[in-house]
């Protein structure tokens, strides 16, 4: 939440214009960002971002989402896209309503994980010459096995609200332009939401 | 350009009959008695794919610039004489065709999450490969989920060792089609995150 730093009915309605702004616009908006001032939070949301993409890196090869609370955080302010929303609603829809980034990262691994075990029943089938159920057909799928290597990433922008509660970046690396929005929560800044395009 | 492909040859009448029998069979197909043309399915993939223009083999339809890529992994299996599937358009499990007389094609021809489960469902043609692409060889292909959906959206098609364009590595090379790629690393733009699902020709 924003902290209202004085007593005067301007700052006031600013603030309550900008909460406004970003609850209708579900996180996309980012016109009342700035660029970034504070050289040592630059660094904090830089690091916060690039050890989400690690943590996530790792969880391909793990399949274990045990780090992603250190990562990621749900906020009501930022919905999911179109298509995270529809993994959730089929992966874990008992999550569904006000899912935030954290709980579709979650319901993303979860359904990775049932598609490795899928992997291991149509094997099974196959090693005793049977058809495979046509349910672990669709979704199949096994960890990564490469070894997850740290990308380098050029940093378009980095923008964040007045208070350093909110901040938007945009870097290109790891094959993608990451447009990713990160809140600060008890001192320590989360991946909240996440609109990438692949330029693979 | 106008390349001739030996599966065009398909009718949609043989489809049709065929595809009645194959849909209602649910079972794993026969052993391979096919012998998959690694090097012609290089070449084909070498000769319509680049890193500077949009090429498409006007023997085949186009699924755009921008969602090509199944549709040029499956004319790349073809051309290695990996051999089409008659059944219904819409069976992933069964049916996989292109017919060149009336420039239709199953839907596993041009969808990649279509394709993945057409090649689980026929373990006697592929083998799912747990370990990273670059232990593939040459016409073997591979999926990723680049949309976060959780499902195949992308697809590439290996054309062995050799020397990547851009980093100039010596390295397992592929070629794909939207975004248009030749002899790229496999790796290259590859997010880190992101699933693969890995497929060997054992046809």
């Amino acid at each position: 939440m924003k902290r209202v730093a004085g007593g005067g009915i301007v700052a006031l309605i600013s603030i309550i214009l900008i909460a406004g702004r970003m609850a209708d616009a579900g996180g996309s908006r980012v016109q009342d960002l700035g660029p970034i001032s504070n050289a040592t939070e630059a660094v904090a949301i830089r690091d916060a971002f690039e050890g989400s993409v690690r943590v996530h890196g790792e969880a391909a090869r793990t399949l274990s989402t045990d780090q992603f609370v250190t990562v990621f955080i749900n906020d009501g302010r930022f919905p999911l896209t179109a298509k995270q929303a529809g993994l959730v609603s089929k992966s874990k829809p008992e999550a569904s309503a006000n899912a935030g980034y954290l709980t579709y990262m979650t319901a993303y691994f979860e359904q990775w994980q049932r598609g490795a075990q899928a992997l291991t029943r149509i094997e099974a089938a196959r090693a005793r010459g049977a058809a495979p159920a046509l349910a672990d057909t669709a979704i199949f799928a096994s960890a990564r096995t490469d070894p997850w290597v740290k990308p380098t990433f050029e940093y378009k922008s980095i923008n964040a609200s007045p208070d350093a509660s909110l901040a938007t970046l945009e870097a290109v690396g790891d094959g993608q332009i990451y447009r990713v929005t990160m809140v600060k929560s008890n001192g320590r800044w989360y991946v909240a939401a996440e609109n990438n395009t692949p330029l693979t | 350009m106008g390349r001739v492909l030996r599966p065009s040859a398909f009718s949609v009448v043989l489809s049709l009959v065929l595809g009645l029998a194959i849909a209602g069979s649910n079972v794993l197909p026969a052993a391979a008695t096919g012998s998959y043309n690694r090097s012609a399915a290089h070449s084909y993939a070498d000769t319509w794919s680049s890193n500077v223009s949009v090429l498409r083999n006007p023997a085949y339809n186009s699924a755009g610039n921008d969602n090509d890529c199944q549709n040029f992994v499956s004319q790349v299996l073809a051309a290695g004489g990996y051999q089409a599937h008659a059944g219904f358009s819409w069976d992933c499990n069964g049916a996989w065709w292109f017919d060149g007389g009336n420039y239709t094609q199953s839907d596993s021809w041009m969808n990649n999450g279509c394709f993945n489960t057409f090649a689980s469902y026929h373990g006697g043609d592929f083998q799912y490969i747990t370990s990273q692409p670059s232990t593939l060889s040459e016409g073997d292909f591979f999926f990723m989920d680049l949309d976060g959906a959780g499902a195949p959206t992308h697809s590439r098609s290996i054309v062995g060792m050799g020397w990547a364009v851009d980093s100039g590595n010596w390295a397992m090379l592929i070629d794909q089609h939207s975004n248009e790629r030749w002899h790229q690393e496999w790796n290259y733009l590859l997010p880190g995150g992101t699933p693969l699902w890995s497929w060997h020709v054992i046809w």
